[in-house]
């Protein structure tokens, strides 16, 4: 007889009658034959132990009384419980039907006057096409519907949603929908899985409120959303939400290009960045600046706006941020309750959402982002909105002044040069370590032509005052220089500070400008730095102590 | 029923009564009979396996007929679709078994290109029970050859492509008109399925998918083997049910961490959600036969 | 007298008629399904397939011949540990439970796919191991090639791999009269109120016969 327990190929090990407790009651009346063995023992052996010990009758009775007292609590139990309908029934009843309330980024559908829960009807058809990604860049995009992100859907709570997903002949993959607001296997997606040129339809109940991604969840699940298969569906609870002026959403999502952002033409997926989690973009709604430019979100002073959030993913968490706002509420990973306020930058989970709500209360700008920065300014993860009227300076007050500061103090300064020990003070030694030093430390202000600021900074170029002087020339790099020169003809009145060179650093830069940038002349040896160093003061008269170096 | 009509009637007897009361009641009992007799309504199938209601028409014959009376009949046997390139075995593991022992191939011929539009054509000159027109709607969909205008006529596409549309029983057929069969999945993907995270030219009319319809193995002669941006049938499609169902969505079924597996994912994830009437834009089909001579 | 018995044969025969009208439909409710019906069979149908299978008596019959009630499929096979037996319990309470009108309209096919060892003698044995009734239940067994069309038909998939046991995806498939899938799922023979509902409906559908 083949066994049920043990295996984990056994999704249901307690429909095998071995299993079968006498707790689980079936239908199947005659009783399982393992039950009626076990009433036929259990009879025996109490009737032996009452007729042969008196004083054991009352245990046995007091037994018999208390197992019959569970047993008629675990029968209620499971008739009570396991009836399939009795979920089902608490929820509201049907009334009608009638098309889903639906519409295209970045607009939201009215809330819904309705009072009742109905059947609502959703038909979807995916295609695969091609769309730009952003400026020059094309993708081939899957989408429910014409684009990505796929219509938000609005419903309300109770509402069975009867879904036809359609699979458009053209398309080259099978494909499925997953949506997070129901409760049943894949989410819809074993029942909706549809090759091209069919069509599928499944009904679903919404029995939470709460704002809820749908995705493909076809295998692999992570191609499918990273490829655009995604969208929002509130299910809005019987009461509604508390009112507010405008309505939004905004769903981040990402993409895996073959080319780098930006690289313009037609782009692939690549699995080893997706696998990596390294994605090119990270846009809002699908496209780079779908939010921005013409397409700004929009509000005026005093509105209350709410934006509904969603992140496919699929890889990254989002931090999402108004910067200059607040979110006087936030609907935490887009449940129904207003569970945190005043909050600066709340986290979109991936395959979650959130809502946000504030008072729009000074006019601009105001760009809203994934608070981790790369993101934002190089993949694309930003939007704007654009807030119209009148302002308050009493809240805001925008620049009123700006002015010269010099407050006359110095910044010390690390500057990151190569340590020289061990060093071959060869010729190209000695230039390569000066065009190191150069271009760290002197074309911050020699520019890095050498050829200066006018009336800044003195050229290094041609110099008639740098090559004039070699000993002079190292004295300025130890000490710096005060006082005013004369550098091609021309006259400079600026300071150049005391710089933390060591000997090394100097003989190699002034070897290399000296050689470079259209002066004639010959490198410096460490050697006449050293001996310099040794000898000289500064230029306004302290003696030097000698560096060890 | 029988008690009813052979109640007596308690009112005059029989040798007195009136013909015409004698006719009236034969009458009801002769209707009465034949109500009975309609009562004897078909019985349904039993476990004995005995004939059912329901009169099936002809089902379409795995097996060729012979060509039709048609003159112009021939199979071009110079058609690339039917020259075989020659597999040696090589053991071969599915993507997602993992680290599992691999099975050995063994050596079979397959052919170099899908079955062409031309190829299919010429096999409906000879198989005229394959035309759209007269296949069994039950086998092949309502978009079987829907891109023929007719039961001849190709169409305005180009006659070299690939034909598509087409269902496996009627791929099933095409090939056993030849001699030969629909590859096993595993032979298909060891003769093709080398797959590599490379974006290539991309087959435009498989819509940037060309990458994941398949390459030849590195054993073989890239020159003679081909594909050609579509899916194609095997004779055990659904033959891998750790890719079916349930268990490739999030399931404990289908997980691969190589980039160069996501063209596989890809084809095991389609053959799965496909039945055998299905006839679809992308899906065509080979042959193949084993390489016993 | 005349007029009195031109009455009474009258009524006789109206009443005959009605009667017989009536035990009719219900004599039709009780053993089997409508009139014989001809025409092309839906898209997907297994009753279009030729192949040749054989019982656990040992008779042949063609798929064709299981058609006219509503059918249950379930490919399966006797070697399998767990899923299969506790998926035909499944099916045998699901059927016991129907209520008896439902119960007359509606079949179980257990097709094998295991061939090679799934003999006439082990399905016979499988039978009554898992005392499935006669009247109900179908288990049969055919080549290789007719199994593999059979899930190919249906979307059911199986490996059957040289010296292992096969493995298959968890699908149940119920039919309608002419063989068109109306309900394809992992879980139709786990619960018995989908099948019995979907029965219901399908039997309102049909109106009263």
């Amino acid at each position: 007889m083949p066994r049920c327990k043990g295996s984990k190929l056994d999704l249901a090990p307690a429909a095998c009658p071995e299993a079968t407790s006498p707790l689980s009651i079936t239908r199947d009346s005659g009783g399982s034959p393992t039950s009626r063995h076990r009433a036929a023992t259990l009879t025996a052996v109490g009737t032996t132990i009452a007729l042969g010990a008196p004083a054991m009758k009352y245990l046995v009775l007091g037994t018999a009384l208390g197992a019959l007292a569970t047993l008629t609590g675990a029968v209620s139990y499971r008739l009570g419980h396991h009836h399939p309908d009795v979920v089902s029934q608490a929820l509201p009843p049907l009334e009608g039907g009638e098309l889903i309330s639906a519409a295209s980024a970045p607009k939201v559908p009215p809330p819904l006057a309705r009072t009742y829960a109905t059947n609502v009807v959703l038909d979807v058809e995916i295609r695969e096409h091609t769309k730009m990604l952003a400026d020059g860049v094309s993708y081939t995009y899957w989408t429910f519907g014409d684009d990505t992100p796929g219509k938000f859907l609005r419903v309300r709570e109770g509402d069975m949603i009867e879904t036809h997903l359609k699979n458009h002949p053209d398309n080259t993959l099978a494909h499925n929908i997953d949506f997070h607001g129901a409760t049943g296997p894949g989410g819809g997606g074993e029942a909706s899985f549809v090759a091209p040129g069919h069509a599928t339809t499944f009904s679903w109940r919404a029995m939470r409120p709460g704002l809820f991604l749908y995705h493909c969840v076809a295998a692999p699940a992570g191609l499918h959303i990273a490829n655009g298969m995604y969208g929002l569906i509130l299910v809005e609870p019987k009461e509604g939400l508390p009112a507010v002026d405008r309505e939004y959403f905004v769903i981040q999502g990402e993409f895996y290009t073959s080319g780098k952002f930006g690289e313009a033409g037609p782009q692939r997926f690549a699995m080893a960045k997706a696998l990596d989690e390294r994605p090119e973009y990270v846009v809002f709604n699908g496209h780079v600046g779908s939010l921005m430019g013409d397409n700004a979100l929009t509000a005026k002073v005093g509105e209350r706006v709410r934006i509904y959030l969603g992140n496919a993913g699929p890889s990254l968490v989002s931090s999402f941020h108004i910067v200059g706002e607040i979110f006087d509420d936030v609907y935490g990973e887009g449940g129904i309750v207003a569970n945190q306020h005043n909050v600066q930058t709340t986290v979109i989970p991936v395959g979650g959402s959130a809502m946000v709500e504030f008072t729009a209360s000074v006019p601009g700008e105001y760009t809203f982002v994934d608070h981790s920065m790369f993101r934002a300014f190089n993949k694309g993860a930003m939007g704007t909105m654009r807030v119209t009227g009148h302002g308050d300076e009493m809240i805001y007050s925008g620049r009123t002044k700006e002015e010269a500061y010099q407050p006359g103090t110095k910044l010390e300064r690390l500057l990151a040069l190569t340590d020289t020990t061990g060093m071959v003070l060869d010729r190209d030694g000695l230039l390569t370590h000066g065009a190191q030093v150069f271009s760290s430390v002197c074309s911050a202000c020699h520019q890095s032509n050498a050829e200066g600021l006018p009336n800044t900074f003195p050229p290094l170029a041609k110099s008639d005052f740098l090559m004039a002087d070699k000993a002079r020339a190292i004295g300025i790099l130890q000490n710096g220089l005060k006082g005013e020169i004369t550098v091609n003809g021309k006259k400079y009145h600026g300071e150049m500070p005391k710089l933390p060179l060591t000997d090394v650093d100097i003989a190699s830069v002034l070897s290399y400008v000296r050689t470079n940038f259209g002066n004639q002349g010959e490198t410096v040896a460490v050697a006449d730095v050293h001996q310099l160093r040794e000898h000289s003061t500064t230029s306004d008269g302290a003696p030097r102590q000698v560096a060890a170096r | 029923m029988r008690a009813l009509a052979g109640r007596s009637n308690p009112g005059p007897q029989l040798a007195t009564m009136e013909p015409f009361a004698l006719w009236l009641m034969a009458g009801a009992t002769l209707l009465l009979g034949l109500s009975g007799l309609a009562l004897r309504a078909p019985i349904s199938a039993s476990a004995r396996g005995g004939a059912g209601p329901y009169t099936a028409p002809p089902a379409a014959a795995a097996a060729p007929v012979g060509p039709d009376e048609t003159p112009d009949c021939s199979m071009p046997r110079e058609s690339p679709a039917l020259q075989l390139v020659p597999v040696p075995s090589a053991p071969f593991r599915p993507f997602f078994k993992g680290g599992g022992a691999a099975t050995t191939v063994s050596a079979f011929r397959i052919a170099g290109a899908p079955v062409t539009r031309a190829d299919f054509l010429s096999f409906l000159k000879c198989y005229p029970q394959w035309r759209r027109s007269r296949a069994t709607a039950a086998l092949s969909e309502a978009a079987y050859l829907s891109d023929f205008k007719s039961d001849l006529d190709p169409g305005s596409a180009s006659l070299e492509a690939p034909v598509s549309f087409v269902s496996w029983f009627a791929a099933r057929a095409f090939c056993a008109s030849m001699g030969l069969r629909l590859p096993t999945t595993v032979e298909w993907e060891r003769a093709l399925g080398n797959d590599a995270d490379r974006v290539g030219a991309g087959d435009s009319a498989a819509g940037g998918f060309a990458f994941a319809m398949g390459q030849p193995a590195a054993d073989l002669p890239a020159t003679r083997l081909r594909t050609r941006g579509v899916w194609e049938w095997t004779s055990d499609f659904n033959s891998a049910p750790e890719a079916a169902g349930a268990s490739q969505f999030c399931g404990d079924g289908v997980r691969s961490n190589a980039p160069s597996d996501y063209a596989a994912f890809l084809r095991y994830s389609f053959r799965s959600s496909l039945k055998a009437g299905y006839a679809l834009k992308n899906l065509g089909f080979r042959c193949a036969r084993d390489e016993a001579s | 007298m005349r007029r009195r018995l031109l009455v009474l044969g009258a009524a006789l025969g109206l009443a005959g008629l009605g009667l017989a009208t009536s035990l009719r439909s219900l004599g039709a409710k009780a053993l089997g399904g409508p009139a014989r019906r001809t025409g092309p069979l839906p898209p997907g149908s297994i009753y279009a397939l030729d192949s040749l299978w054989t019982n656990d008596h040992g008779a042949t019959f063609r798929l064709a011949e299981l058609a006219g009630t509503y059918l249950v499929v379930a490919l399966i096979f006797t070697r399998c540990p767990s899923v299969c037996p506790t998926l035909v319990r499944q099916l045998r309470v699901s059927a016991q439970n129907l209520p008896e009108p439902v119960r007359a309209q509606v079949r179980f096919a257990l097709f094998s796919i295991d061939p090679e060892h799934d003999s006439v003698a082990a399905l016979q044995a499988y039978r009554a191991e898992l005392a499935l009734d006669q009247e109900h239940f179908t288990l049969a067994r055919a080549s290789a090639d007719a199994v593999r069309e059979l899930g190919a038909t249906l979307g059911f998939a199986f490996s059957a791999e040289a010296g292992g046991l096969p493995t298959h995806s968890k699908l149940v498939t119920l039919l309608d009269r002419v063989g068109k899938p109306m309900l394809a799922r992992a879980d139709l023979s786990a619960d018995p109120e989908l099948l019995l509902h979907a029965l219901q409906r399908a039997l309102g559908a049909e109106g009263p016969s």
